[in-house]
């Protein structure tokens, strides 16, 4: 009997041993106030990053909103992932419901830190390891950009997900593998142009999220960048970026260029299906320099 | 002991000769995945010289245009007469992308045919470069709407 006793005794020392040791290392890590760059805000920039980022596609209006603009990103409509469903937030300036009371370090450290208002991990559904990769000012300039939208009423709903606390928290142990808060470094072997290309596609872009395959714990495999990964919805692959014009997926650097700039309406049936069709809608709205650097930097990916 | 069996066989067989005839009158299944992937793949060409239009790498010309847009709806209406979608497709397995929702959604998936079709008459109707750039992408917006919800992603 004093055996056992001697083992509970350990076991719970374990368990808050345990306990205390997760509950420090998931501890979430913002970015102070005092950190943000000195910066005038460029709304034609903001816009042009909000339609890189492919902002709009998870956080558009719920079918039910009937918004008159059903351009406006109010959030609301479902995002099913394989950890449970999400409903995005209202992006507009809405005081109540959206983010028009949030300070611009509260969305940086959101969009860069994957960290809420309240200081609490945010799911990786939100791709903000790869927005990590972005230049602050540019954040800054989608905020701004927001800020410039039509406010509307959207109120947050709660993701159907199971032990959504526990999951939460558990997120500050995949960040210590999987988020690297480090701007995206050019490589001067290589063109201006298809430097644009890299960060746009490891920044804002966020391509890697379903373009490379992730270990059991969801952490992307760097090694196997752009490799092709298991589809987001939890059916089927994504295909792999690498070789585009070996593959003979497309002619030349035009042909992928073009791809992206019109998509289905020029034919191209990669560019479409499960979710493509969404980044390609957005991606064609970027300047054509932006979309040649894109290219030029995808078929450079061997 | 022959005599026995010719019933049964005989029941066997003529529903072997009524199943097959059914299938006859929709064509084998493969064959009729064959046949839409052909006719896709055909109208998918016909998309890029629409764009090489547009773009301007080959002159505009009306009834060009027209031409490439009727012949578009033409195989929509081939493969729906031919009955490509038909619900026994569903057992190739390979090389097969359609997904469930074109038979549990049949409403939509009917809308997302006359969203095309009005798209390419549309198309088939305008006159000059411009009414041709403004008709262009609604018809991108329609093949996309169906194969974002209709077609499984690439692999």
């Amino acid at each position: 009997m004093p055996g056992r006793g001697k083992y509970v005794a350990g076991a719970a020392v374990a368990a808050v041993v345990g306990g205390a040791l997760f509950w420090l290392v998931t501890t979430p890590q913002p970015l102070a106030a005092v950190a943000l760059p000195q910066h005038t805000a460029d709304l034609a920039n903001g816009e042009r990053l909000y339609h890189a980022a492919g902002c709009y596609s998870c956080h558009k209006p719920a079918p039910d909103l009937k918004l008159d603009d059903a351009t406006l990103p109010a959030g609301g409509a479902p995002l099913k992932t394989p950890v449970g469903t999400f409903y995005p937030p209202n992006l507009t300036p809405d005081g109540e419901t959206g983010i028009g009371t949030m300070t611009d370090i509260a969305f940086v450290n959101a969009v860069q830190r994957g960290l809420s208002p309240e200081g609490e991990h945010l799911i990786p559904a939100f791709p903000y390891a790869s927005y990590a990769h972005m230049k602050v000012e540019d954040v800054l300039d989608i905020r701004a950009y927001l800020a410039s939208l039509k406010p509307v009423s959207s109120p947050e709903m709660a993701p159907d997900m199971m032990l959504e606390p526990l999951v939460r928290r558990g997120v500050g142990l995949w960040k210590l593998m999987a988020l690297h808060v480090t701007p995206w470094q050019a490589d001067p072997a290589h063109t201006a142009s298809w430097n644009r290309g890299a960060y746009l596609v490891n920044g804002p872009g966020h391509c890697a999220e379903c373009h490379t395959p992730r270990d059991v714990f969801m952490v992307p495999k760097t090694a196997q960048a752009f490799m092709g990964g298991a589809h987001p919805g939890g059916e089927g692959k994504v295909p792999s970026l690498h070789n585009l014009v070996e593959s003979k997926r497309y002619t030349d650097q035009a042909d992928v260029s073009s791809a992206l700039a019109f998509g289905e309406m020029g034919g191209y049936k990669h560019v479409s299906s499960s979710g493509m069709g969404e980044v390609q809608g957005n991606i064609s709205q970027l300047p054509q320099t932006d979309i040649d650097a894109i290219a030029e930097y995808l078929v450079s990916l061997k | 002991m022959i005599m026995k069996f010719a019933g049964p066989a005989l029941a066997v067989a003529l529903s072997i000769g009524a199943m097959a005839s059914v299938a006859m009158a929709a064509g084998a299944p493969a064959d009729l995945v064959k046949e839409r992937q052909d006719e896709m793949k055909t109208n998918s060409d016909t998309m890029k010289a629409l764009l090489g239009i547009l773009k301007g790498d080959k002159p505009y010309d009306a009834a060009t245009v027209k031409g490439m847009s009727d012949g578009i709806a033409a195989s929509f209406d081939k493969m729906w007469k031919d009955g490509v979608w038909d619900t026994s497709t569903q057992s190739i397995t390979t090389e097969n992308k359609a997904k469930p929702e074109i038979w549990s959604d049949a409403a939509g998936f009917e809308k997302a045919r006359k969203d095309a079709m009005d798209a390419l008459a549309a198309l088939g109707a305008s006159t000059d470069l411009a009414g041709m750039k403004a008709a262009l992408p609604k018809l991108g917006a329609a093949c996309k709407g169906c194969h974002e919800t209709y077609r499984q992603p690439e692999n």
